[in-house]
């Protein structure tokens, strides 16, 4: 796994045991500051949100969003507001309805067209209106849930918690994955 | 014991100066701190934290910061991380006149703001303490760079500042540790500005971070956690710093969730005669005596106190013969000059977090008045950025090709924040809102501030000189702003208490002490007369150590020996 080469914050044998399988229970047992699992069991469109989760985020040579516990940050993340979100307002339901309510029943392919139609109308400011502002907020909650889980933040991209340097102007080499904690980019960028 | 040689009130950036240089002046010395303790490494509880391990990922939860951060949840510090080194918004309100809005942004704990401050540490000129004398806003300083600057080498050679020598007589050079160096981006642009303006200079940002260890204190590691508190000592703190220093010497007596109710003033000798302290936990309430007074309580905490000490002497607050007490308060105008896209830079990278950025210095109105419809200057601070995953968050796009896209970073962007000087003006002022009082029955504060025309003058100067600048580097604009932020909001809250020559006009003589009142001494930001464009927190240590000095002297020479006591 070339990829894992710079993955200064995990040691080894935690690599080997996120990517044996049992992923999400992993990462939850992680998660074990707050209560995830919880909250997203009395959560009937876990399903929905799951799945656009990992529309959004798929596994590829490394774990996609629901692998990373996504869907249950997301639905915590809704709960308390976490960027803008409406607490009182159905994300699922409006999905679906957004969607098509036969969403569920079609093949990955297809639901991916849907969802990236979707997207590129709320994201282009001259389509972008009320009906497609919530995917805004769910789009947003997906990203940051997953690029600040361990799989996103330190294994699809670099977690250096202690650079222990500062390295003001190299080269970029190809291949060279992002620090997830460069943290001004983060804020700013 | 409740007597001692000296009490200071607060004990971040300047009282854990006042302790230090007190105690080791071979004072016995009391410090108050209204906050809780937060011992140095022990207590910083997150700073090992990464975004997973936390509930709400740093964001913190929402409906908290509604409740109870509702103001400082907007400090660029403040986060699910930093929130125990701020204060309660909800338990400590004060208020603001109808109509207006001041952010007051305070840490409540043992090393005060020092834990949470952006570190920025800048020599004024006498471009700064000449600038009242020279166009008539506020009152003359009585103090020039040239008494300042061997208390500003003192002070950076043991707090240490990064930073390079540049040779502007607007912003004199210090005692430097090896400067922060600037990404492939920031160098590009100090070169073509340089090209086209040769009087604006590009220069990493002066900090208080340690790029060598010093005695005790480990250099950066290039975290960028630096509000979170830093068990390496890497950052000025009290707890890093001066605390331990006040500590060794075996003087230092320090309290924590002891707030100061008021001063007693004892008319019959002129002298602050006792320090009423409220202990938090349990409402007791004692009175502690000592030779010398120091306020170090962060400005308008300094001037508030003094507002609610009141006596048949000083009806109108402590030390307020001049009535000034409370006026003349600044902050800087502050707003995003402007944000460009640098292209061209997409093969180039850094590695680590630099806890710094670069800044332009003032250029504007120094030898010549060159600014159209001011007085005054600017400066600017901010960066070259390389976006990162966030930009996911706003893009178009799903899927495999999001995820591929979002692996490696992105396009640059660098960014100028502009800080306008802030005029000394009779109406921004504080009052006691004798309305409302607080949970300890203290009336509130009452924060009336508003930006002027002569900061929004600069301001719009300042934006058209940033995107000419960025452009002139190659970027594309993409926004600038000359709309300044609320008050309050360059966390540079300043004045109130003035220095100046005349007790007729001001608060404070040359030596940081009471016109009124000789065993008084303010030497925090609410000493000061006139506000710059640059950080202040270096320049409020520099007055510190030398009001320390003199009052040391004074107390030696028995200047504040009672006759009839």
């Amino acid at each position: 796994m070339k990829i894992l080469a710079r993955q200064e914050d995990i040691r080894p044998l935690e690599r080997r045991t996120l990517l044996r399988g049992g992923m999400l229970a992993t990462v939850l047992t992680i998660s074990s500051t707050f209560n995830f699992a919880q909250s997203v069991a009395d959560t009937p469109s876990l399903s929905v949100l799951a799945e656009l989760c990992d529309l959004v985020i798929p596994e590829t040579d490394t774990p996609g969003a629901a692998a990373a516990g996504v869907p249950a940050f997301v639905t915590v993340a809704i709960q308390h507001g976490l960027e803008g979100a409406d607490p009182d307002f159905d994300y699922a339901a409006w999905a679906l309805q957004s969607l098509g309510t036969d969403f569920m029943t079609l093949d990955r392919e297809q639901r991916y067209r849907r969802l990236d139609a979707l997207d590129r109308r709320a994201l282009d400011r001259a389509s972008a209106g009320n009906d497609t502002a919530p995917w805004l907020v769910v789009k947003k909650l997906i990203v940051l849930g997953y690029y600040t889980s361990e799989i996103g933040g330190a294994m699809e991209l670099r977690y250096v918690h202690q650079p222990g340097r500062w390295d003001a102007d190299i080269a970029l080499q190809p291949g060279d994955r992002a620090m997830s904690n460069d943290w001004t980019a983060v804020e700013f960028g | 014991m409740d007597t001692f040689d000296a009490i200071v009130v607060g004990s971040g950036i300047t009282g854990g100066w006042a302790a230090k240089e007190l105690t080791e002046a071979g004072l016995k010395v009391l410090m108050l701190e209204r906050g809780p303790s937060i011992e140095h490494g022990k207590d910083y509880h997150t700073e090992m934290k990464r975004p997973w391990e936390m509930p709400f990922r740093g964001k913190g939860d929402p409906e908290l910061y509604a409740s109870d951060f509702p103001v400082q949840r907007h400090n660029r510090h403040f986060n699910e991380y930093t929130q125990a080194h701020f204060c309660n918004d909800r338990e400590n309100p004060y208020s603001v006149p109808d109509g207006q809005s001041f952010n007051w942004w305070r840490s409540y704990n043992l090393g005060g703001r020092s834990l949470t401050w952006g570190r920025q540490s800048y020599r004024w000129s006498d471009y700064d303490f000449g600038a009242n004398k020279r166009d008539g806003h506020g009152t003359d300083w009585p103090i020039r760079y040239a008494e300042l600057a061997p208390w500003y080498d003192k002070v950076e050679s043991f707090i240490g500042v990064s930073g390079a020598a540049e040779h502007l007589p607007q912003l004199p050079d210090g005692q430097f540790l090896p400067a922060m160096d600037m990404n492939a981006v920031e160098q590009h642009a100090r070169a073509k500005i340089l090209e086209q303006w040769p009087d604006r200079v590009v220069t990493p940002g002066r900090v208080a971070n340690l790029t060598k260890p010093l005695p005790g204190r480990g250099q950066c590691q290039y975290r960028m956690l630096c509000a979170r508190g830093c068990s390496f000592g890497a950052y000025f703190s009290t707890q890093s710093s001066t605390l331990p220093a006040a500590r060794a010497t075996g003087n230092l007596t320090l309290m924590t969730d002891s707030l100061v109710d008021s001063l007693e003033y004892d008319a019959a000798t002129n002298r602050v005669s006792g320090v009423r302290v409220r202990n938090i936990r349990d409402g007791s309430s004692t009175v502690y005596r000592s030779k010398i007074v120091f306020l170090n309580a962060g400005s308008f905490n300094s001037v508030h106190l003094l507002l609610r000490s009141r006596s048949e002497a000083f009806p109108n607050g402590l030390a307020n013969g001049s009535g000034v007490l409370g006026r003349y308060i600044m902050d800087h105008a502050t707003t995003l000059g402007a944000v460009a896209l640098m292209p061209g830079f997409e093969d180039r990278t850094s590695f680590g977090n630099r806890p710094n950025g670069i800044i332009v210095p003032r250029f504007r109105n120094l030898d010549q008045q060159d600014g159209e419809g001011f007085v005054r200057g600017y400066s600017f601070q901010g960066g070259a950025i390389q976006s990162n995953w966030t930009r996911g968050m706003r893009e178009p796009g799903i899927g495999e090709g999001l995820k591929q896209h979002l692996r490696t970073p992105g396009g640059w962007r660098m960014v100028l924040v502009s800080f306008a000087e802030s005029l000394p003006r009779a109406e921004n002022r504080l009052m006691l809102d004798d309305s409302r009082t607080d949970a300890f029955g203290i009336p509130l504060l009452n924060i009336d501030f508003r930006h002027g025309d002569n900061e929004r003058a600069a301001l719009s100067d300042a934006t058209a000189q940033a995107s000419a600048m960025l452009a002139a580097a190659g970027g594309q604009v993409l926004f600038g702003s000359s709309e300044p932020g609320v008050g309050g909001s360059a966390i540079h809250e300043m004045g109130g208490a003035r220095m100046g020559y005349d007790p007729a006009s001001s608060v404070l003589n040359r030596w940081s002490q009471a016109h009124d009142v000789p065993n008084l001494f303010v030497t925090d930001g609410a000493q000061m007369a006139s506000s710059a464009c640059q950080n202040p927190s270096l320049t409020y240590m520099a007055f510190t150590a030398r009001a320390c000095n003199a009052a040391v002297t004074m107390l030696k020479e028995g200047r504040f020996n009672i006759a009839s006591s």
